[in-house]
């Protein structure tokens, strides 16, 4: 398995290799069905998360079906999503005054 | 399902037959230290309650140490007391003895002082390990198991691999009426309407969301950023960027059964099924508090990633020796690690094992943990660490 897919309404699935810029991923869903492919843009690394589906700017990442975070900045396909592009919106992570 | 496990007085099954020493506060350590020292193969359970605790903690202390007092596991034990403790070691003996096991007390102030008090605990445990020698194991239903589940080292593989196994594994238990307890509060925020709508009746749903928003109320009120402990510098190099992401993962670990109750830290659970227990992340005292709940197994779901190097220590997460741990690993990356698991979930990630099967080993695992069979941890570590009770509040 190259990349799992949690939850079909996700926009970012897990990659289970070290991926590089042009990396062609096939994803699989949790019953490893095969349910698509991807094209990798930048350096990933193994278990991180890659971008499926364009996220603009302050728009949900949704993983599990559920929302994770909301974007920092503008995500296409192919993107790395972690930490530098994405922020909590649950109360934590976050000074709750901010 | 049956296994063969030590039937105490009061009903209840241990996997284990220890014999311990419990202080009746921290400040009594060395005195169970050095009695425990002279008696080879007694479990000094040495802890840190201290008067400095006052209200809800100091409670929760109490129930802690009479809880771990009546644990199965424990056959048999001496209390050592000073005569000055906020919990007498009378009273303590008086609470666990409720369980029908013998249990006795030595205290300085009433034995004429410390060495009095050394001799004179020696001597009883020395009585109390002969007897406990003599315990065998019975055939007992799987329904007498209560395990305690917590995840760790956690990564996006662990929702992939080792917490739904470990679910799965839970899920088993329960379906031969078995109990199951994990915990773990600041790791449902982002995750509490999923986890909620699991509440087998309303109130067990608005309880979970009024735990979880306590814990929110306490974030707000002291004004941090947690990012960086939830998740964790570890979790974020694993891959999880936010805390709804690594809840969604951990209430895997649960299994799918309906949430019978929200337990307060070291409450034991009032029949069988799958509880949550309010409380801490941190292993060692979450493990105390199963353990003063009940549980005689604990599960450890390891997630992974290489920054995990938490996996390779042998004992982690150590200090409850009377608590056998059932450590499972969840990622494939450095499979050099498996030597430190009792059960491998990265096949998983590979396609060449399922989630049913590694759940099944792991059931089978507890079965036969239960039954004697010694853990990875048991086996390869003598390391132990002061146990700590949960404390959240005032601290004098």
């Amino acid at each position: 398995m190259e990349c799992i897919i949690m939850n079909p309404q996700d926009n970012v699935a897990t990659v289970l290799k070290k991926c590089i810029p042009g990396d062609k991923l096939i994803i699989a869903d949790t019953e490893m069905k095969e349910v698509g492919n991807i094209m990798v843009t930048e350096e990933i690394p193994f278990a991180h998360k890659v971008c499926l589906q364009e996220i603009k700017e302050g728009d949900p990442v949704i993983k599990y079906g559920q929302v994770i975070g909301k974007a920092k900045s503008h995500i296409l396909p192919g993107n790395y999503v972690h930490v530098h592009n994405v922020v909590s919106i649950a109360g934590a992570g976050r000074l709750q005054t901010d | 399902m049956k296994f063969a496990g030590y039937l105490r007085p009061d009903g209840s099954v241990g996997v284990r037959n220890f014999v311990a020493v419990l202080p009746t506060i921290g400040c009594a350590n060395e005195l169970a230290h050095t009695i425990a020292e002279q008696v080879p193969g007694v479990i000094p359970l040495l802890h840190n309650h201290a008067c400095i605790r006052v209200g809800k903690d100091a409670q929760r202390a109490r129930k802690t140490l009479i809880g771990m007092g009546k644990n199965p596991n424990i056959h048999s034990l001496l209390i050592v007391g000073l005569g000055c403790e906020p919990i007498p070691a009378s009273e303590l003996c008086e609470e666990i003895a409720v369980t029908g096991k013998e249990v006795q007390y030595v205290e300085i102030e009433r034995d004429n002082g410390y060495d009095a008090a050394v001799k004179k605990g020696v001597e009883i445990l020395r009585q109390l390990l002969e007897k406990a020698s003599l315990e065998k194991r019975t055939e007992c239903d799987v329904s007498k198991l209560k395990i305690g589940i917590k995840c760790g080292g956690s990564g996006a593989v662990s929702a992939i691999a080792s917490n739904p196994s470990v679910g799965r594994a839970a899920d088993l238990l329960v379906e031969n009426g078995g109990t199951v307890m994990f915990t773990e509060t600041a790791e449902i925020i982002g995750a509490e309407h999923v986890f909620a709508a699991r509440g087998k009746t309303p109130q067990v749903q608005q309880k979970v969301l009024d735990t979880v928003q306590r814990m929110k109320d306490e974030i707000a009120r002291c004004g941090v950023d947690i990012l960086g402990s939830e998740p964790t510098k570890g979790n974020i190099a694993n891959g999880l960027t936010t805390i709804e992401e690594k809840s969604l993962g951990a209430i895997i670990k649960g299994g799918t059964t309906p949430v019978i109750d929200v337990l307060e830290y070291a409450q034991e659970p009032a029949g069988p099924g799958l509880y949550f227990m309010d409380g801490t992340t941190q292993a060692s005292q979450l493990f105390l508090g199963m353990f003063a709940a009940g549980a005689q197994i604990q599960i450890f779901s390891f997630g992974g990633g290489t920054p995990s190097r938490i996996r390779g220590l042998p004992s982690y997460p150590c200090g409850l020796k009377t608590l056998p741990v059932i450590k499972v690993l969840g990622s494939c990356d450095d499979e050099n690690e498996i030597q430190y698991f009792d059960i491998y979930a990265g096949n998983i990630l590979k396609g060449t094992e399922s989630i049913q099967d590694v759940g099944q080993k792991i059931f089978e695992k507890i079965l036969q943990v239960a039954q004697g069979e010694i853990t990875i941890t048991e086996g390869t570590s003598k390391y132990s660490e002061m146990l700590q009770v949960y404390a959240d509040g005032l601290l004098m």
